[in-house]
């Protein structure tokens, strides 16, 4: 039913926009790339997973622990590859968090093995509403998801370290001349998107009912992709890239086949940057031959 | 008909809802040295780097020899004549000052696959002489070897310079010349630039230099607020009331 | 000699011609997270040319080093133009969907690959090593040379010097991807068998770790990275099991101490006004230029 289909797309969607907001803050606020980012993910939401199957803790405790070790990895991520690393290398600091991604599944796969994760089912129920069937689950994904991508856009808003993380991005050496304590800034913005990161691996999980060790790279493509049809930097964009390419995947795994769905997006992202390499949803802001 | 070797027209620039440049228009001649004067935030620079292919306009034209250059890349607007030096110098720090100046030279020289040495052909070595050549007149010979980083900051500006001579250029477009230079570096700054004029090059130099402009300038163009405010010599133009209502305020 | 000795020495070889190939497009400043992928194009090409054509190894390896080019000129085409954010995306993107091509298409054996490759021999190696060296010596020494380290100095000064910068930085891509081409050819027909795994992000990490830990400034600093990386689980062979985590520190350290790599000189402190920035408590990353 394409109905159905649409909703489960968008319930897809709203996972990418959750990584994709997590690596937009950072190329947002630092014009870099933390590549560790779907490491991020994919520990948080095994640690979650862990704390549900083997502890039998609740849900929404198992979420909170999730983000907590998003939060801790990317601080660890930040100081390891971006605080220390000198502003002449553009790259390194790009290098050095793939670095921090390959001995964060390294690690991940040596202390617990390598073996997919169950994540048990956390709203045993399903609700109907006419051709449309969503199950328990979903709901959840879809209220942490929302209410997640609420809060940020509130923070980022309306709270003064919102407006200090939004200076920061525009203009950091201005922002410091301002009084504004930079490095412990861009701390937060590392934090926040690794609590984003933590919750969309969680949630990932819940979805598919399954973690695995060896998601990282796989979660960092998904991201990337998302990122650059939406607009490198550009938060909205990136929700709505997201979204659409839930959806994109979804029609297409249930109309075509599997091996088409990773073609599509391929072939749309080849588009995007024939055409608009700033992002489909980006003004005209002189990406090309960044002058 | 004057003989013109850069004209900009009505050229419009404008950032996500600022107006740097409003519909300024400036005309060059061949062999004279044109200065472009104006407070802080009068658009200098930006007008600079719309000459120079840095910045594309939101509006207008520009014409090099009397031809549309407007759409034309940085790089290939050096093969046809111009060429620029930065304010914030942006020289190849890490690459020795001999290095620096042959790079000058790239629209002149074979860089393909042939280029590979030893296969070095008569222009070849007429090209590295004329780059030792110079780096003595800029006073540079000594400093050949060393990396540009490690340079004085004043011989860095005459670095430069030589850079942006050794494209052979007619027309040389330079940036705050004389920032950042003690008293007697901008002393030495005007021969220099006449220098510069007698070789056939034409120069139009952004400055917030009053004095250096007065001495060497032609023609002055000051702008304000991104418009076009007064043209004429240096007597006339920057003595005028509008000038000093601009840059005082009263 | 051992049969696995060659091995070794075989291994190496391909190692530096590798490293020497990501090299040429380090050079110009331009890091690529995927070029694994070329080295996979390579391999796959020749490896069909030689089992299902049965065309030799020779010309096997000619073709699969254009077939490198060409990619390399396609994906360098689409993001040298744009910034090195989108360079990494681009071509790490591009190496993951290389590889989940290749294990889709049943042709060239989907996941399980492709084998019967053989006829690798170490004078093979040399011999496409020397040439390499030879281009790059020449190369150091020619103004093309130094246009590659102007881009990499400063693109915006080298545009005002008439530089094309994304045609020479898009060159100098097709001839490391070239390079890296052959080097995957070659690799095939000596481990007999080849399979898409083999040219994922890690293969593209530890080209990347050859060269970064040999440094940029000379191409040798590049064929010292290759061996020291490749020589070190030899040497050491507790460290095999603890390979991935041992680059991915490598990286990590690196990329503080020493990001020029080992060989080369430590940075410059520069006379000039720039200097006065880094006194303004601004962020480690300075990636936007005014």
């Amino acid at each position: 039913m394409l109905i159905q289909q649409l909703v489960n797309g968008l319930l897809l969607g709203t996972t990418f926009a959750l990584i994709a907001l997590s690596f937009n803050l950072v190329v947002g606020a630092l014009d870099r790339l933390n590549f560790a980012l779907g490491e991020t993910a994919m520990v948080s939401a095994i640690c979650g997973a862990l704390f549900m199957s083997q502890l039998d803790i609740p849900f929404l405790l198992a979420l909170f622990a999730a983000l907590a070790v998003g939060a801790l990895v990317a601080a660890l991520t930040f100081l390891l590859s971006f605080r220390f690393v000198s502003a002449e290398y553009h790259t390194a600091p790009i290098l050095s968090s793939l670095g921090v991604g390959l001995v964060i599944t390294s690690l991940v796969t040596r202390a617990l093995g390598s073996d997919q994760r169950r994540v048990p089912t956390v709203l045993d129920v399903q609700i109907e509403i006419g051709p449309l069937r969503i199950v328990g689950d979903q709901l959840i994904i879809l209220v942490v998801a929302a209410l997640m991508t609420v809060l940020l856009y509130v923070f980022l808003n309306r709270t003064s370290w919102g407006t200090a993380i939004r200076g920061v991005s525009d203009d950091p050496d201005m922002s410091g001349l301002l009084g504004i304590p930079v490095q412990r800034v861009i701390l937060l913005t590392f934090v926040l998107s690794g609590t984003l990161a933590g919750a969309s691996g969680l949630l990932t999980g819940l979805s598919f009912h399954t973690v695995s060790p060896f998601t990282g790279f796989e979660t960092t493509l998904t991201a990337l992709m998302v990122i650059v049809i939406g607009g490198l930097g550009n938060i909205t964009g990136g929700v709505i890239a997201a979204l659409m390419i839930g959806v994109i995947e979804t029609l297409t795994v249930a109309y075509l086949s599997a091996t088409f769905r990773d073609l599509i997006v391929f072939v749309l992202v080849g588009i995007t940057l024939l055409a608009r390499p700033q992002g489909l949803f980006t003004r005209d802001t002189g990406v090309v031959g960044r002058v | 008909m004057a003989d013109l070797t850069l004209r900009a027209l009505d050229i419009t620039k404008q950032f996500q809802g600022v107006t740097a440049l409003a519909e300024v228009s400036l005309e060059v001649e061949r062999g004279s040295i044109h200065g472009i004067v104006g407070p802080n935030g009068a658009g200098k620079t930006t007008l600079l780097n719309v000459m120079s292919g840095f910045l594309p306009p939101t509006e207008g034209r520009v014409e090099l020899d009397g031809r549309d250059i407007t759409r034309l890349t940085p790089q290939k607007r050096v093969p046809l004549g111009l060429t620029r030096t930065f304010q914030n110098l942006r020289l190849f720090g890490g690459l020795t000052v001999r290095e620096n100046v042959l790079l000058g030279q790239h629209s002149h020289a074979r860089t393909g696959f042939l280029s590979l040495w030893p296969l070095r052909t008569a222009a070849d070595k007429e090209l590295n002489r004329e780059a030792d050549h110079a780096l003595g007149i800029f006073g540079l010979t000594d400093y050949r070897k060393r990396r540009a980083a490690t340079l004085p900051y004043g011989l860095q500006k005459q670095l430069e310079i030589a850079r942006a001579v050794s494209a052979k250029p007619m027309l040389l477009l330079m940036d705050e010349p004389a920032a950042g230079m003690t008293a007697q570096e901008r002393l030495d700054l005007v021969p220099r630039i006449r220098a510069l004029r007698d070789e056939g090059i034409t120069v139009v130099i952004v400055e917030h230099d009053m004095d250096v402009i007065a001495t060497v300038c032609d023609v002055v163009t000051v702008l304000n607020f991104g418009r076009k405010l007064i043209e004429g010599t240096p007597a006339n133009a920057l003595a005028s009331d509008q000038v000093r209502t601009a840059y005082l305020g009263t | 000699m051992s049969a696995y000795t060659e091995a070794v020495v075989i291994k190496l070889g391909i190692a530096i011609l590798l490293a020497l190939g990501y090299w040429i497009t380090a050079a110009t400043g331009k890091f690529s997270f995927g070029h694994a992928a070329f080295m996979g194009i390579g391999a796959y090409t020749a490896s069909i040319l030689t089992v299902n054509f049965d065309w030799s190894l020779e010309t096997s390896i000619l073709v699969s080093g254009l077939t490198g080019a060409v990619a390399g000129a396609f994906v360098g085409w689409i993001s040298l133009r744009l910034s090195i954010l989108y360079l990494a995306i681009i071509t790490f993107a591009f190496a993951e969907i290389v590889k989940i091509l290749l294990e889709s298409w049943d042709y060239v054996g989907g996941a399980s690959g492709l084998f019967g490759m053989r006829g690798t021999t170490i004078p093979l190696v040399a011999i496409c090593i020397l040439v390499v060296i030879v281009y790059l010596f020449f190369l150091t020494r020619s103004r093309k040379g130094l246009s590659y380290e102007a881009i990499r100095e400063d693109e915006q000064a080298a545009r005002a010097c008439g530089l094309g910068v994304t045609r020479i930085s898009v060159e100098a891509f097709a001839v490391s991807a070239a390079i890296t081409g052959v080097a995957g050819a070659l690799s095939a027909h000596e481990t007999l068998i080849i399979t898409p795994s083999q040219f994922g992000a890690p293969q593209s990490l530890l080209i990347i770790l050859f060269v970064v830990l040999g440094g940029v400034q000379y191409f040798w600093g590049a064929i010292v990275g290759a061996v020291v990386l490749t020589m070190l689980p030899i040497w050491f062979d507790f460290l095999e099991d603890y390979y991935q985590i041992t680059y991915g520190l490598l990286f990590v350290v690196l990329m503080i101490l020493r990001p020029q790599g080992i060989i080369g000189r430590s940075t410059e402190r520069r006379f000039n006004l720039d200097s006065l920035k880094r006194l303004v408590p601004g962020r480690s990353g300075g990636g936007r230029d005014g």
